[in-house]
């Protein structure tokens, strides 16, 4: 995945209008099946996967004893099998991790399909004709963090070749989309094997006549997620970053009546109270981009925190940034200072996200 | 503007006469590895002394931020405020209308180890760059 195909600003913009395709096989991709599969997820993550229904995708997190992110995820859970969405610096890490984990349920396997399966997205308000014109009858619009398992007998005629048969799979199948996306707007994640997805890719980018379609780099993903405050490991999350400070309480299930993994750290926490949170801050005049490590400072000059993440925001057509703050200095409103560069910037906390998409 | 002929540095600003003063301003190759995404543009105000070899602003764009280093050494005479206001002018026509600041130089002999433009080029060939 380039950074850019054209222009970063103009990849972004066009999703947010119309509608993107990007190459997202780089990312970490884990089969879970055996007997016993959700009952391991159950305790690997802070997700209730036993009662979910199988058609979800959750977002979740695999988590340190110390209840810090090693990676956050997604998981698709299904009725035989699930599959797992990680970070692909995370992909080795995260994958000693499951199996490290897995030795207690002897039942369980875990499988890197990285290699095997390939992972593309649609991202933007005009996802749901580009999804119709490249899989016809094989699409049907889902719920939003759904997915559905593409029937073979319904698959369009260039998507019918023959897959090398992988006993990887078995019953699980390696073709399936899911209502989900990392650009804050209405779109689809879609999983292929290898000898169908680069044709995939292809009949998706036709489209470009009647939809006006394009390849989106990793420039834009990055400014896309960033206006929609999702979080990227490595920035706001990390081995020493818990999902409590990075606001993301709502997806541990604090409910399970059985243990987790980082699941005593979380409680202290969560009844001590954070250290540290994560807030949006946007800058008021025109200036430079404050970026990951540039301290952040009340207006009497106390260090009060620390960017994770800054850039352009396109949509917004001025400069935000994702920042943990002491939580003295965390409300909406509060106008804290930058430093970029030995310069100091004045910034507002504003609420996040920076962009909701309208309707 | 009436510019003399341009000279470059190796850090791929350009300085050219005009009258008693060097307009300084950053290579359309600069600008082009920046993919014209230019999003902040920070240069001295008048009267600020900049110093040749020595960083004297900074081009923001999307994914980096570039250090400006100066051609010549002498005194900042005039910014070119529409860059300041507008960095579409330096991304767009960074050689003419998007120019930076002009300096009053105080070492007439530094415009001589610039590269002329031919040189400039054969130094981006020697890079690698075409």
């Amino acid at each position: 995945m380039p950074l850019y195909y054209t222009s970063i600003r103009d990849e972004h913009l066009h999703t947010r209008a119309k509608v993107g395709v990007f190459d997202l096989c780089h990312m970490a991709r884990f089969l879970i099946r055996g007997q016993g599969f959700r009952d391991f997820l159950h305790w690997l993550t802070p997700s209730s996967i036993i009662s979910v229904p199988s058609g979800k995708v959750l977002y979740s997190f695999l988590l340190n004893e110390r209840g810090g992110v090693k990676d956050d995820i997604t998981i698709y859970v299904g009725d035989q099998y699930a599959l797992i969405v990680g970070n692909a610096a995370n992909r080795e890490k995260d994958f000693h991790w499951l199996v490290d984990h897995v030795s207690e349920f002897p039942t369980v396997q875990v499988w890197d399909v990285s290699g095997h399966v390939g992972m593309l997205a649609v991202q933007g308000p005009l996802s749901d004709s580009l999804m119709k014109s490249a899989l016809g009858a094989a699409f049907q619009s889902c719920p939003y963090y759904t997915f559905v398992p593409m029937e073979a007998g319904v698959l369009p005629e260039y998507m019918q070749v023959e897959v090398t048969p992988n006993e990887l799979f078995g019953n699980a199948p390696g073709l399936i989309y899911s209502a989900t996306g990392y650009t804050g707007e209405n779109g689809y994640e879609i999983y292929a094997p290898n000898e169908i997805v680069l044709s995939l890719w292809e009949r998706l980018l036709a489209a470009a006549n009647e939809l006006e379609v394009k390849p989106i780099g990793l420039g834009a993903r990055d400014s896309l997620r960033l206006e929609a405050c999702m979080p990227l490991y490595g920035h706001e999350l990390a081995e020493e970053i818990t999902p409590l400070e990075a606001g993301l309480a709502r997806f541990i299930d604090f409910t399970k009546t059985t243990d987790f993994v980082g699941r005593l750290e979380l409680e202290q926490i969560r009844t001590q109270g954070v250290a540290r949170k994560l807030v949006g801050l946007e800058m008021t005049q025109r200036g430079p981009i404050p970026r990951q490590g540039c301290c952040v400072k009340s207006g009497s000059g106390e260090e009060v925190g620390v960017v994770t993440s800054g850039g352009y925001a396109p949509s917004l057509d001025r400069n935000v940034a994702l920042a943990y703050v002491s939580p003295s200095h965390s409300h909406v409103g509060d106008e804290l200072d930058v430093v970029i560069r030995d310069r100091t910037w004045p910034v507002a906390i504003v609420k996040r996200p920076f962009y909701r998409r309208s309707g | 503007m009436a510019l003399s002929e341009k000279r470059y540095a190796k850090t791929h600003e350009w300085a050219a006469r005009e009258g008693e003063l060097i307009v300084v301003g950053v290579s359309e190759f600069a600008v082009e590895q920046l993919n014209r995404e230019i999003v902040f543009v920070e240069l001295p105000p008048p009267g600020k002394v900049v110093s040749a070899g020595q960083s004297f602003g900074t081009v923001e764009a999307v994914k980096t931020a570039a250090d400006l280093y100066a051609p010549v050494s002498g005194v900042v005479e005039e910014v070119n405020a529409q860059v300041l206001d507008d960095p579409n002018f330096l991304a767009q026509d960074p050689e003419g209308a998007g120019w930076l600041i002009k300096v009053r130089p105080n070492a007439h002999e530094e415009w001589n180890s610039l590269l002329s433009e031919q040189d400039y080029r054969d130094f981006l060939k020697q890079e690698g760059h075409h």
